[in-house]
């Protein structure tokens, strides 16, 4: 899976969770100021993507995800890691 | 934990909040059909710390609820002058609501979150179908609180209470440095009049007067664990280091339920819902509450 399609489904997964328009997940848009992305939003997301990529984020790694970029960065390596 | 005193004499009612549109509790999971949980933070908390267990729970099914206790949110001069009552008022009416579902509903709390839980159990025997308490606070006895805390009670009788506050300093009841080095960003910098984003974070300070009002909600629900008869489930860090794992075997020995747990955990500290063993924590639960009959 290259990036575009990692990014891709992330933003499918941020829009449906967080019930926002795809539009509105550019990569410099801040997660809790921007898209509203509260502790129990990031945590239905990162579940989500946990299944979706079939991987497992450490608590510690979400803490410094500050924008979308930041989170499909993350992401990205840690498949590629798996 | 460092002591700071403030005789601002400023009334409540001068004193504008700013977080006016709280909202009174966070659900998860509207479309599920399964059962209610109720999670309650901890004094000076707020229910994001109680995030993950909501995100876990609402996987399996459950609908929950975090509500946020009485003036979470607000500044703390309007906080610190709330009584015990209105903390229990917070999380009643919600359990109040809830029983029109007609779906069975379970507790659980963090810290004086957890004692909350108990009192809906004792109140609401016929209807509370099982509680899990998450490090519940009795005594002040854990590895880091400091000694003169013994001294305490004394103040509680003069009008220091209302004017001297605790400095939350690390570890802040989390193990995990990663997670601790984070809330310490934030911690660090506040001042007592000055807190920010305190409605997602928590307060950096703790007046006085509110562990006062724990002391008197313990000594109520100390008289009313006895009547407790519903399946009761106690999780503790054997290092928490706010309140000894004597906590939890305390209230196992008093309470009448005749199914009850203690589930201790290696590698946390207080704040066992956001620590290191959180899936843990989670997992128990989860596992706790399918075991019993729901009511």
């Amino acid at each position: 899976m290259d990036r575009q399609e990692i990014e891709k489904k992330i933003k499918e997964i941020i829009a449906d969770k967080l019930k926002i328009s795809i539009e509105k997940i550019t990569p410099e848009a801040l997660l809790r100021e921007d898209l509203g992305m509260d502790s129990f939003g990031a945590v239905e997301v990162i579940f989500e993507i946990e299944d979706a990529f079939d991987i497992n984020v450490p608590q510690e790694q979400t803490l410094n995800i500050k924008t979308f970029k930041n989170m499909v960065d993350s992401i990205t390596e840690f498949i590629a890691k798996k | 934990m460092s002591i700071e005193f403030s005789f601002s004499l400023k009334k409540n009612s001068s004193r504008k909040s700013n977080n006016a549109n709280l909202e009174p509790s966070v659900i998860s999971g509207k479309d599920n059909n399964g059962p209610i949980v109720i999670l309650i933070h901890g004094l000076t908390g707020t229910p994001h710390e109680m995030s993950f267990l909501a995100g876990f729970l609402k996987r399996a099914g459950y609908l929950v609820i975090c509500p946020r206790l009485a003036n979470h949110g607000q500044p703390i001069e309007i906080l610190k002058d709330t009584t015990w009552q209105d903390f229990y008022r917070s999380v009643r009416d919600i359990f109040v609501e809830t029983m029109k579902q007609d779906r069975p509903v379970f507790v659980s709390g963090l810290s004086m979150g957890a004692l909350l839980a108990l009192l809906l159990a004792e109140e609401f025997p016929d209807k509370v179908s099982g509680v899990s308490c998450l490090s519940p606070t009795i005594f002040y006895d854990g590895w880091n609180v400091p000694w003169y805390t013994c001294f305490l009670p004394i103040a509680y009788h003069t009008p220091l209470k209302h004017f001297m506050y605790f400095k939350e300093e690390p570890p802040y009841g989390i193990k995990n440095e990663t997670v601790r080095s984070h809330v310490h960003d934030h911690y660090s910098k506040a001042k007592l009049h000055e807190a920010t984003d305190v409605n997602i974070y928590g307060y950096p300070y703790f007046p006085l007067i509110l562990l006062y009002q724990l002391n008197l909600l313990v000594k109520h629900l100390s008289k009313k664990l006895g009547g407790i008869t519903v399946p009761v489930q106690l999780i503790q860090a054997k290092e928490d280091d706010m309140t000894s794992v004597k906590n939890s075997q305390f209230i196992y020995d008093k309470i009448s339920s005749k199914t009850k747990e203690i589930v201790l955990l290696n590698n946390s500290y207080h704040v066992i819902t956001a620590d290191q063993e959180r899936d843990k924590v989670a997992r128990e639960m989860a596992d706790f509450f399918a075991k019993c009959k729901w009511k």
